[in-house]
């Protein structure tokens, strides 16, 4: 008897599961190692790489370890310059659709046109975010991203933009990259295989122009045999 | 030589036969090379190399420009996918410091300053030739070397001066396939001209296409007015096509090979990867053209009429020291070269009318065409976007100066040349004090009438004296070497309102 009372409840268990497991949100798991910042040693947050578009003495990386109820924060600023200056960490992600977020303060941003701000993205080229700039509070930025096979992609907490450099201190928290079922409406959404599509083609495709070339040149040389 | 002297007359016999060939413009006497050849450009590659390679790592972050380019270089080594209009060939030379010795300033900056120091040595070999004067070589190099824009150039990663040593190595080139008789070696030289005009297309966007106009119109000139006895009209067109075809071939190898990185380290797809770049590089040169004054648009442009006059240098880099001095970088040619260029081009121009001289139009072609390559551009330009024209202005200036020590000038040009010190003594050292000295010029100069060669000479010497003191004067500006503020001010000799402003805009 106990064992079928066993037996049902464990049935009865999965079918629960089986109910609510749709229902709980698979964002809940955080692909970024660290996003919270709660770890490192040093200046140095466990997982995450500081890039400087162009190495300078006056662009500087900090971690700030979380303190009292504050959680972990990542900082970048540039002074005297402009820099694209950038947090760095490589996700595997399988195919699928992912939230990519988090949040974001800026203060002394340059926000005049053409001037990128502080901003979570992937580092492929020609995609833009969402940006803070200017003095700015906390603010919840982020997009959606589609993956069609699976891929390493790098996450960055960036400010400034290559061509779009910027200055000011960027503090970011909380970064996530969750797996969701798609992107709500209305929300940035990028696609990870346009954009990577941008540069690519047959790599051979340029054989043909030098062989034809070639045959010019060598034409060229005969005929040049007297000059 | 017996066998050239030999061509040499059946190239002048052909022309009294050839009716209806057009008579060739006469190209310099070639020398021969000599042990002051050796020593003067020893000297030269010394200086300029002390130059170019001092301090080379200050200042300590990106310069200007750096940030773009140094940039692109530093995404070549992560493998990471980048645009710049420009074709890859500056960014990969800096790549390739980085690369070797690391991601430090004197990195990104060495490839440049052994680029730009070459350039220095070219200039001479190119003056040598040009003018039949190893002075004019030496003046050359020597203007070359001394000239702010240039110098910064070189120490500084930016684009401009790989492309324009690039071209100046290819008016060596065409000179020499001028001047020279064998077939073989004219040949050879053509090989070598393609490989030059490569690099220099795959070095900056458009702007080379003059050189390759300037190269291309002088071999078609040379090819069909130098026939050899006998030869028809349609021999000298197979010659004309030949050259073009070989040297364009090769050119244009070279351009894509240049591009072969970005295959390789980029994952380009070939040359369908290459149309999507140049697509691009339309967008975006057409988005500047259509005069989108966002971040494209500042103060430090200025419209190409002002380069020949200099009235618009601007500040690449600027830092107050903790003692309150100003250390900066200020992109400026040498005032007296530069008013002293464009004396010697009008010059140049003069002498076109009484005897045009195969240089002598290749110099005014290659200044003017450099120049209204500019002028219907509508976007933001820099006075940097002068150094090609520039080049041909020391150029013509070293052949003037060289004539003036020989006393083959008249009054008339030594004057122009005179009177391109002008501005510079009287903003230099004050209305009075500039009067006196010019004063004392002038008159120096009329009492040596009477002996036509000294009175050249002294023209000569008064350029050359004037232009190493502007040098030294301006050197701190050059090397970002810490001034006081009252010294970096009393170098500003145009402070604006409008176009004439030389103290604009320092980058924060």
């Amino acid at each position: 008897m106990s064992k079928i009372k066993l037996l049902l409840s464990a049935i009865a268990s999965w079918g629960i599961l089986a109910i609510i497991a749709p229902a709980i949100p698979l964002a809940s798991q955080n692909l970024l190692t660290n996003g919270d910042f709660a770890s490192g040693g040093g200046n140095s947050p466990a997982a995450w790489t500081p890039e400087s578009w162009v190495s300078s003495p006056d662009t500087r990386y900090r971690w700030i370890a979380p303190f009292d109820n504050n959680p972990g924060e990542l900082e970048i600023e540039t002074t005297n310059t402009v820099n694209d200056a950038r947090w760095v960490q490589t996700v595997r992600l399988d195919p699928g659709w992912y939230h990519i977020h988090a949040q974001a303060r800026s203060e002394n941003v340059g926000a005049g046109p053409g001037l990128a701000g502080a901003a979570i993205g992937i580092l492929e080229f020609g995609t833009r975010f969402d940006q803070v700039k200017g003095d700015s509070d906390w603010t919840e930025i982020g997009f959606y991203l589609n993956v069609a096979e699976p891929s390493d992609v790098r996450v960055v907490l960036r400010l400034g933009e290559p061509w779009q450099y910027n200055s000011g201190r960027a503090f970011f928290r909380d970064a996530v990259v969750e797996r969701v079922d798609g992107p709500a409406a209305g929300a940035q959404v990028w696609n990870l295989s346009e954009a990577r599509a941008l540069w690519s083609g047959n790599r051979l495709s340029i054989l043909p122009v030098f062989i034809a070339l070639s045959f010019a040149a060598a034409i060229g040389w005969r005929m040049c045999r007297t000059l | 030589m017996g066998k050239a002297s030999a061509s040499d007359r059946r190239v002048t016999n052909a022309h009294k036969k050839e009716k209806f060939a057009p008579s060739p413009i006469p190209a310099e006497t070639v020398l021969p090379w000599s042990r002051n050849d050796t020593i003067a450009i020893t000297s030269l590659t010394i200086v300029a190399a002390a130059l170019r390679l001092w301090h080379l790592g200050y200042p300590p972050g990106p310069v200007f420009d750096e940030i773009n380019f140094v940039g692109d270089a530093g995404a070549y080594l992560r493998r990471e996918q980048f645009f710049t209009p420009h074709p890859p060939l500056t960014i990969q030379l800096i790549a390739l410091g980085m690369w070797l010795f690391g991601d430090r300033p004197w990195s990104w900056r060495l490839g440049n300053a052994l680029v730009g120091t070459a350039l220095v040595a070219i200039s001479y070999l190119l003056g040598r030739r040009s003018f039949g004067s190893r002075l004019a070589g030496a003046l050359a190099g020597a203007f070359v070397a001394l000239d702010g824009m240039f110098l910064i150039d070189s120490r500084t990663g930016v684009l401009d001066i790989v492309y324009v040593t690039m071209a100046a190595l290819s008016y060596l080139l065409v000179l020499r396939f001028v001047q020279i008789r064998d077939s073989a070696d004219r040949r050879r030289t053509l090989v070598f001209l393609g490989l030059a005009l490569g690099l220099c297309l795959g070095a900056k966007l458009m702007v080379p296409i003059i050189a390759v106009i300037l190269v291309s119109g002088s071999l078609i000139y040379t090819l069909e007015t130098e026939a050899g006895v006998g030869i028809k009209r349609r021999e000298r067109h197979r010659k004309v096509v030949g050259a073009l075809l070989l040297t364009g071939s090769i050119a244009a190898i070279v351009y894509f090979l240049v591009f072969v990185p970005n295959f390789i380290i980029l994952r380009w797809g070939g040359i369908e990867a290459w149309w999507r770049y140049v697509n691009a590089t339309r967008w975006f040169e057409s988005h500047m053209n259509a005069g989108e004054k966002t971040f494209w648009s500042d103060g430090r442009a200025s419209p190409w009429w002002n380069w020949p006059l200099m009235l618009h240098p601007f500040i690449y880099w600027q830092r107050t020291t903790p003692d309150r001095s100003l250390a900066t970088v200020w992109f400026a040619s040498n005032p007296i070269l530069c008013w002293s260029a464009l004396g010697a081009i009008a010059v140049t121009i003069l002498r076109l009318f009484r005897r045009p001289t195969f240089t002598n139009v290749f110099v005014v072609a290659g200044y003017i065409g450099f120049l209204a390559i500019y002028m219907p551009v509508s976007r933001t330009l820099y006075e940097y976007h002068y150094m090609p024209a520039l080049y041909f202005g020391y150029l013509a200036l070293a052949g003037i100066l060289a004539r003036c020590w020989r006393g083959e000038t008249t009054r008339f040009e030594q004057f122009i040349m005179l009177l391109a010190l002008v501005p510079a003594a009287e903003l230099g050292l004050g209305f009075i004090g500039g009067s006196i000295a010019l004063a004392s010029l002038f008159a120096a100069w009329s009492l040596s009438f009477r002996n036509r060669g000294l009175s050249a000479q002294l023209v000569c010497v008064s350029c050359a004296t004037a232009a190493f003191a502007a040098f030294i004067y301006f050197a701190p500006l050059y090397f970002a070497m810490p001034i006081s503020p009252a010294a970096f001010q009393s170098r500003m000799w145009m402070r604006g309102p409008g176009a004439a402003d030389w103290s604009c805009c320092p980058i924060k």
